[in-house]
C-alpha cells in the first residue's frame, strides 16, 4: 500500500485560481454533458442496460475467483501467457523482466490508467527504457511531463495554443495551433515508432472469461497498432475488469462509449483472443497479460464498498461533477479523479492518507445519476467519511462539537437554551451584521439569526388565531 | 387533516419566516397544524460529515416523536431525505426500524404534500414578477420531487416563470462542504448565481432553506439583483397571508 | 521466465485467488438476478441496411451498394484517382483476380507479402480493400473476424479502406451478432474512420488509422463471385 498522503488544499487552490484551466474544463464538460444527454434520450432501454450491467458486475464480483480462473485457462489454451501481480511493485517487476528477457528497447504504449496507477512509466524510465505514449492526449502530456487531468481526455486542461507551443518546442516543428495539423504531426511521428516497436504495452477495458479475450476500445487506432504491430504485446489490467462472456460484453459496449465520449460505438472495438502472427503473418507473436490486484481483493471484502469495483472508467461521473468542473483533474492528486477518484483513493491509499478525499463533494448525486453501472457514489462517500471518523483522522474539535450537538439534541430544553444564545449574542453586533464563519463568509453574507425563532413565532401565530 | 411540522434546525433559527409561511399556507388549505415542541434536529449535518453512532440516539428520538402522527411535513428536501432514505443506514434498534417503516409513508416534503396528497390544482394568489427555480439535489435526486414545485409556481397568477440554465446543478452548499472546501463551494454558488442572473429572474425559488441561504449569501455579497424565496414564502406572499 | 520467478508467480496467483475467496466469505453478498437482454429478433435486411447507412454516414463513413463487379471496379478506380495513386492492397486472391483483371493495375495481395515487409508496404499503400464479416445496423459498425484467410493490417495502416460486406450478413446489433456468430478468433468492430478529440474536444478525422472508410453492401451474387 502506498504511503503517499494526499494534500489536496494547495492543489485545489492552484486550480481555482487558474481561469484558463477552469474555462477549458468547464467548456469541455458542458458540451460533453449536452451530447451525452441527447444520445441517452434516444434509448428507451438505457435504464434497463444500467440495471443489467450492475447485475452482471455484482455476479462477477461474487464469483471473481472462478471467472479469473476460467479466463486464465481459456487464455492458456490459445498460448496467451497470464501473469498475476499482487501489487504495483510486482506488476512493474514482471513488466521489466519481460522486457529484459526479450532485450527490448523500443516500446509503444496505448492508454492505460492501470499502468499509471502502478507508475509503470517512471519505473521503466529509471531502468533506461522509454515507452512512448501513442494516444494523442497521453502523447501530449508525456511531452509536457504532466499527468492526465481526466480519465478519457487526458490533455483537456491544455489549450491548443499551449499544445502548439509544446510541439514547437519539443518536436522542432513550426508553430501551429490547428488541431488537424497537430494531429498530422503526431500521426507521422508515431507511425514510424509503431512500425519499429518491439513491444506494445496496453491496458484493457474488459477481459472476457469465455472465450478468454481482451476488449480494448478506442477511436484513434493507436491501440490497435500497439497491440498488433510489435511482436510482443503486454496488457496490464485490474482483476475487476472481468466479464463472463460476449453477451455481457455487448451490454457494456452500449454503455461505455455513450458515457465516455457520447458515441453509439467507439471507432474501434478490438477483441484480442489470441496472438495471431503464426496463423496470419500479422498481429503479436507473443501475448502477455498481467492481472493486477493492488488492493482490489481487499475492497472486495467489503459488502458495500465492493460496488466501487464495478467502475468501467468511463468518466461520466467527472463530466457531471460540479466540483470537477471547477477544479479539473490534477487537483485530486491521484491517477483516478472526480467522484470515483475520491471514492477509490481512501480505499487504495488508506483512510488516513486520503482523509480529505471523501469530503471533496457536496453529495449532490449527479454522478450516481449518470453512472452506467449504477455505483451509488454519494452513499459510499458518506460511508468513507464515517471510516475517516472511525480511524480518528478527523479533527478532534469537530468531533467534540458534533458530539455536544448530538447530546443537546436529545435534551430539548438545553437545546433551546443553547440555540437561543447565539441569537442573543448577535444583538451585540451592529444591526445588519452577522457572525463571520471562516471560509464561508469570505464571499457570502450570512443571514442573521432570527430574532424570535420559529417556536416563538408559531406561538404568537397561534395566540393571534385564538388557538391557545 | 392534521399535519405535524418537522422544522429543520436551520429553519428554526435562520429561516423562521419561511417556516411560518409554510404554516400559513397549510392553514389556508384547511390543515390543522400540530407542532411537536420538543423536536430538535434530525442529525443530517452530522451524518453527512461521517458521524454515525453519535446520531443514532437522535434519530431514534426523532422517530419516536413523530411515529404516531397522521402526517409529517418538512419545508426541506434534504431533511425529508435524511429521514426517508438515510435513516436506513443507521444502526437503529429493531423497534426504531419498525417505527420508521410506519413513519416513512406519512412523511412529506412541503411541495410534494400540496401536489400529491392535497391535490392542489389552483391558487388564487398573484405574484407579477419573473421567477426561476433552483432544484435542490436531495429533493430531486433522492426523493424524485421534480415537477411538484414547478407545478405550484405555475399556478400563481401573473407569474413569469423561466427555467434557468442547469437548474439541477448543485448550488455548492453541501453542509460542512461549504466550510471545508469553501473556495470550491464559492465557485459553485457563483456559477449558480450567474445562471440566475442570466435568466433575468427577480426571484429564485427553492424548496430547501439551506440552498437558498447559500445562494442568497452570494447574491447579497456581490450586489446582484435577484433575491431568493422559499416556495412557502412565494405562495404565502402571493396571497398576502 | 526463470523457474524461481515462476514459483513466485504461482504464489501470487494463489494469494490473489485466496484473498478473493476470503473476501467473498467475509462479505457474504447474496446473488442478484441478471436482467436479460431483450430477445433480439433477426432483423429484416431490407430495413437494416438503410439504418446502417444512416448511422455510418453520421460517423463520417461512406456507403455504397454494389450490384455487380463493374460497380466495384468503378468505385476502386474512382477512389484511386482521388488518392492520386495506382497502387492498392487486397486481402484475398479472389479479390486480386477480380480487381486486377484486364489491364487494371494488379493490387498487392496482403497474405502473400512477407510479414516483415508487409507493414512497410501497407504503410505507404493509400488504399486497401477487404472483405468483412458482418454489418451492425444499430451503430453503423462493421465486424471483421480474424479468420483463416483474413488480413487486418490493411484495415489500419492505409489512408483509405474499402470494406465489403455481403448483403445477407447484416444484424441489428452486437447482441445479435454474438448470438449468431459466436466468434472463436480475434475480431474488431470498426465504426467509421479513425478520429480524435483530444485537443480542446475538436473532432479531427484520420488519427493513427484510416482517415476515410468506405463500406459497400455487396449483393449476394457478387459476394459469391468474390469469395
Amino acid at each position: 500500500m502506498n504511503s503517499q498522503s494526499l494534500k489536496l488544499k494547495p492543489l485545489i487552490s492552484e486550480a481555482i485560481e487558474d481561469p484558463q484551466l477552469r474555462s477549458a474544463v468547464r467548456k469541455a464538460m458542458q458540451s460533453t454533458r449536452e451530447s451525452r444527454a441527447g444520445l441517452v434520450a434516444q434509448y428507451d432501454e438505457w435504464q434497463h442496460w444500467r440495471d443489467r450491467a450492475h447485475a452482471i458486475k455484482h455476479e462477477v464480483m461474487n464469483h471473481l475467483d472462478e471467472y479469473l480462473e476460467q479466463f486464465e485457462s481459456n487464455c492458456a489454451k490459445k498460448g496467451i501467457h497470464v501473469h498475476w501481480a499482487r501489487d504495483a511493485e510486482q506488476a512493474r517487476q514482471l513488466s521489466l523482466d519481460l522486457i529484459k528477457h526479450h532485450k527490448i528497447k523500443n516500446i509503444v504504449k496505448s492508454k492505460s490508467l492501470t499502468s499509471e496507477e502502478i507508475h509503470l512509466n517512471a519505473f521503466l524510465e529509471k531502468n533506461g527504457i522509454h515507452p512512448l505514449e501513442t494516444d494523442l492526449g497521453e502523447y501530449i502530456i508525456q511531452l509536457k511531463q504532466q499527468t492526465p487531468s481526466h480519465l478519457i481526455i487526458p490533455a483537456i486542461h491544455l489549450s491548443r495554443q499551449e499544445i502548439g507551443r509544446l510541439f514547437q518546442e519539443k518536436l522542432g516543428i513550426d508553430y501551429t495551433d490547428d488541431p488537424e495539423e497537430l494531429l498530422q504531426v503526431a500521426r507521422q511521428k508515431l507511425r514510424e515508432r509503431f512500425l519499429a516497436a518491439e513491444m506494445g504495452i496496453s491496458g484493457a477495458n474488459f477481459a472476457v472469461a469465455d472465450p478468454g479475450a481482451l476488449c480494448i476500445v478506442e477511436n484513434e487506432a493507436n491501440a490497435h497498432h500497439t497491440t498488433h504491430l510489435p511482436p510482443i504485446h503486454l496488457a496490464i489490467l485490474g482483476i475487476e475488469k472481468i466479464l463472463p462472456d460476449y453477451e455481457a460484453l455487448a451490454t457494456f459496449l452500449r454503455l461505455l462509449p455513450v458515457s465516455a465520449t457520447s458515441q453509439k460505438a467507439s471507432t474501434y472495438v478490438n477483441i484480442l483472443a489470441e496472438p495471431t502472427f503464426e496463423r496470419m503473418g500479422e498481429g503479436a507473436k507473443e501475448m502477455h497479460i498481467i492481472l493486477l490486484d493492488n488492493g482490489r481483493s481487499r475492497i472486495l471484502a467489503d459488502p458495500q464498498l465492493r460496488e466501487t469495483l464495478f467502475c468501467i472508467r468511463c468518466g461520466a461521473c467527472l463530466n457531471h461533477c460540479p466540483v470537477y468542473e471547477h477544479i479539473g483533474g490534477h487537483a485530486y492528486g491521484w491517477v483516478y479523479m472526480g467522484p470515483i477518484g475520491i471514492t477509490l483513493s481512501p480505499q487504495f491509499l488508506g483512510r488516513k492518507e486520503a482523509k480529505m478525499s471523501p469530503f471533496l463533494s457536496s453529495l449532490c448525486g449527479a454522478c450516481y445519476e449518470v453512472c452506467p453501472v449504477k455505483i451509488n457514489i454519494p452513499h459510499h462517500l458518506v460511508r468513507l467519511r464515517n471510516d475517516v471518523i472511525e480511524s480518528e483522522a478527523n479533527s478532534p474539535l469537530e468531533a467534540l462539537v458534533i458530539r455536544a450537538w448530538a447530546a443537546l439534541a436529545q435534551r430539548p430544553q438545553l437545546y433551546r437554551m443553547a440555540t437561543w444564545l447565539p441569537g442573543k449574542a448577535q444583538q451585540l453586533l451592529p444591526k445588519d451584521k452577522a457572525f463571520p464563519v471562516p471560509g464561508y463568509t469570505k464571499e457570502r453574507s450570512l443571514g442573521r439569526f432570527d430574532s424570535k425563532g420559529f417556536r416563538n413565532r408559531f406561538h404568537e401565530w397561534q395566540k393571534q388565531r385564538g388557538q391557545q | 387533516m392534521r399535519v405535524s411540522l418537522f422544522i429543520p434546525c436551520l429553519s428554526e433559527h435562520m429561516a423562521a419566516e419561511s417556516a411560518m409561511n409554510m404554516v400559513r399556507v397549510l392553514d389556508h388549505l384547511g390543515c390543522e397544524i400540530d407542532y411537536v415542541e420538543d423536536q430538535t434536529c434530525c442529525g443530517q449535518p452530522a451524518f453527512n460529515s461521517g458521524y454515525r453512532k453519535e446520531i443514532v440516539p437522535m434519530a431514534e428520538r426523532f422517530i419516536t416523536l413523530f411515529k404516531d402522527k397522521e402526517v409529517v411535513i418538512s419545508p426541506s428536501g434534504s431533511c425529508a431525505a435524511m429521514v426517508k432514505v438515510f435513516y436506513d443506514d443507521l444502526d437503529l434498534s429493531d423497534q426504531a426500524r419498525q417505527d420508521l417503516e410506519g413513519l416513512r409513508p406519512k412523511f412529506y416534503e412541503f411541495s410534494e404534500f400540496l401536489v400529491d396528497k392535497l391535490g392542489v390544482q389552483d391558487w388564487q394568489g398573484r405574484f407579477p414578477h419573473r421567477v426561476t427555480y433552483h432544484e435542490s439535489c436531495h429533493l430531486s435526486r433522492e426523493l424524485g420531487i421534480v415537477q411538484q414545485p414547478r407545478q405550484l409556481i405555475r399556478l400563481i397568477n401573473d407569474i413569469d416563470f423561466v427555467e434557468m440554465q442547469e437548474a439541477d446543478t448543485c448550488c455548492g452548499f453541501g453542509g460542512t462542504f461549504s466550510v471545508k472546501y469553501s473556495d470550491v463551494s464559492v465557485a459553485m454558488v457563483q456559477r449558480k448565481c450567474e445562471f440566475i442572473e442570466a435568466s433575468g429572474a427577480d426571484y429564485c425559488i427553492g424548496c430547501d432553506s439551506s440552498c437558498l441561504m447559500n445562494i442568497e449569501g452570494y447574491l447579497r455579497k456581490h450586489g446582484m439583483n435577484a433575491k431568493t424565496l422559499h416556495l412557502a414564502d412565494l405562495l404565502a406572499q402571493s396571497l398576502n397571508l | 521466465m526463470a523457474k524461481a520467478e515462476g514459483a513466485a508467480m504461482n504464489d501470487s496467483r494463489d494469494k490473489i485467488l485466496n484473498d478473493i475467496r476470503q473476501a467473498r466469505d467475509k462479505a457474504q453478498v447474496s446473488s442478484e438476478a441478471i436482467p436479460e437482454e431483450q430477445e433480439s429478433l433477426p432483423g429484416n435486411p431490407d430495413e437494416l441496411w438503410p439504418r446502417f447507412e444512416q448511422e455510418l454516414v453520421r460517423i463520417a463513413g461512406e456507403f455504397h451498394i454494389l450490384e455487380d463487379l463493374g460497380a466495384l471496379q468503378a468505385l476502386v478506380t474512382g477512389i484511386l484517382q482521388q488518392l492520386g495513386t495506382n497502387e492498392f492492397a487486397v486481402g484475398r486472391a479472389s479479390l486480386q483476380k477480380a480487381l486486377g483483371a484486364n489491364d487494371r493495375p494488379r493490387p498487392v495481395l496482403v497474405p502473400e507479402t512477407d510479414p516483415v515487409e508487409r507493414r512497410t508496404l501497407l504503410d505507404t499503400t493509400k488504399l486497401a480493400v477487404s472483405m468483412a464479416s458482418f454489418a451492425i445496423a444499430e451503430t453503423g459498425s462493421v465486424a471483421f473476424l480474424y479468420g483463416e484467410k483474413s488480413e487486418t493490417l490493411s484495415l489500419f495502416l492505409s489512408e483509405c479502406v474499402i470494406l465489403l460486406v455481403a448483403e445477407k450478413h447484416i444484424v441489428r446489433d452486437k447482441t445479435e451478432f454474438f448470438r449468431r456468430v459466436r466468434p472463436g478468433t480475434s475480431l474488431v468492430f470498426i465504426s467509421g474512420p479513425s478520429r480524435t478529440a483530444d485537443i480542446e474536444k475538436v473532432l479531427v478525422l484520420g488519427a493513427h488509422g484510416p482517415s476515410r472508410l468506405v463500406v459497400c453492401c455487396v449483393r449476394n451474387a457478387l459476394w459469391e463471385e468474390l469469395s
